[in-house]
């Protein structure tokens, strides 16, 4: 029995006088406050409830703004790819059409889910554009490989195609403005030449020389 | 800005000198029940950092050292359900049968310890703590009863319940070999 309370005591006063290790208040000073540090960084996140609470309105209105904007992102995504869509979708038309039509000629009337299920299968995959430069390279890629068909002829150049097919080698060459006054310039002087061209004292002198007749004439009378 | 930095100063000062009133007591109060140096300083790591977190609470606190002893000891208690004590006590007995008796008495002092440990820890769990509280010399019967939540009547009943409850075990042990 004696043994027995001189080992409980041994223990106990071995648990009593027991040391902390050196160094130990340094240690935990460090770790509080490397640990209080980093709590400030993120005490806003714990102050969030308290602040809610004070103004629930304003941070419902703002929680609101946020799922609206995030709602709206696909359907301004969506709008702006919707011309690059509808110029992929024709080009793979003819592609769905033939499989379409054998499906529907094997098993009688076509069934929605099997027209859907081969439109989804032929979608064209979207290419992401990382810079001008590729996207300059991917227009290039989707450009049709044929020239293109001929535009129709303006108003003019109907004119002209009509003129070549009906008028001579001459009124074609009179087509010049150079040559086509030319042209006028010597037709004038030969119509001067044929009919002379009277001066202003010619045309007095013929008029005298019509008047003197007639005054002779009244004279005798 | 200013008084946020304020605020965290003094809440520094205040905890360096908790650290240094209070961390021998809080340590040997987690060595009484994890009997491992390394583990009972992690408690008291812990411990302060509770208090941190708790800190705007701390005009509150009635006493601080009740308060204090109360996180140390539970967080102890709680960390020993998570870890092996079979092996921390060996290496414990070890440690103080050496630094009490001859070597080619050491061993069988480390059992004879080893043997107390054990007994202990099969003691009915609020006689355990009690014994263990109260090899602690700096707290008094009212604190403990404070820490354990129990009237000091209590305590000191429990305490020699627990002292004659051992006392007969390792007894009949002994007339066993």
């Amino acid at each position: 029995m004696k043994d027995s309370d001189q080992a409980i005591e041994k223990v106990l006063a071995g648990l009593r006088d027991a040391e902390a290790p050196a160094g130990m208040e340094r240690r935990i000073v460090e770790t509080v406050q490397n640990h209080a540090s980093t709590r400030s960084r993120w005490s806003w996140l714990a102050t969030a409830p308290h602040r809610i609470t004070i103004r629930p309105m304003a941070y419902a209105a703002a929680l609101a703004g946020i799922g609206a904007l995030v709602a709206a992102i696909p359907a301004i995504h969506q709008r702006r790819h919707a011309p690059t869509q509808a110029e992929k979708v024709p080009a793979a038309a003819p592609l769905i059409s033939a499989p379409s039509r054998l499906v529907s000629e094997s098993s009688g009337p076509p069934s929605p889910a099997t027209i859907s299920r081969a439109v989804q299968m032929q979608k064209p995959r979207r290419l992401k554009l990382v810079d001008a430069q590729e996207s300059l390279a991917e227009r290039e890629m989707n450009a049709p490989s044929r020239p293109a068909p001929p535009l129709p002829l303006t108003d003019q150049e109907k004119l002209l195609v009509r003129f070549v097919h009906t008028r001579t080698p001459e009124q074609l060459a009179a087509i010049d403005r150079a040559k086509w006054a030319a042209h006028d310039k010597q037709e004038g002087e030969e119509f001067d030449r044929f009919f002379g061209r009277l001066t202003k004292e010619q045309i007095a002198k013929a008029l005298s020389a019509k008047e003197k007749p007639t005054e002779e004439a009244m004279n005798k009378s | 800005m200013a008084l946020g930095s304020m605020e965290r100063a003094r809440s520094e000062v205040d905890l360096a000198a908790l650290v240094e009133t209070y961390s021998s007591l809080l340590f040997r109060v987690a060595h009484s029940v994890l009997r491992s140096r390394i583990e009972a300083e992690d408690v008291v790591q812990d411990a302060f950092v509770r208090v941190l977190e708790h800190r705007r609470s701390l005009p509150e606190v009635r006493d601080m050292r009740v308060w204090l002893v109360r996180i140390a000891w539970n967080l102890a208690l709680d960390r020993r359900r998570r870890i092996r004590p079979e092996q921390l006590d060996e290496v414990f007995a070890g440690t103080l049968a050496a630094s009490s008796v001859p070597a080619d008495r050491a061993l069988d002092e480390a059992q004879r310890i080893g043997s107390v440990l054990r007994e202990i820890e099969k003691l009915p769990k609020r006689e355990r703590h009690v014994l263990l509280l109260s090899a602690i010399e700096e707290l008094g019967t009212a604190e403990m009863a404070e820490v354990l939540g129990r009237s000091e009547s209590a305590v000191r009943a429990l305490l020699f319940r627990a002292r004659t409850r051992l006392r007969e075990r390792l007894g009949r042990g002994e007339t066993r070999r």
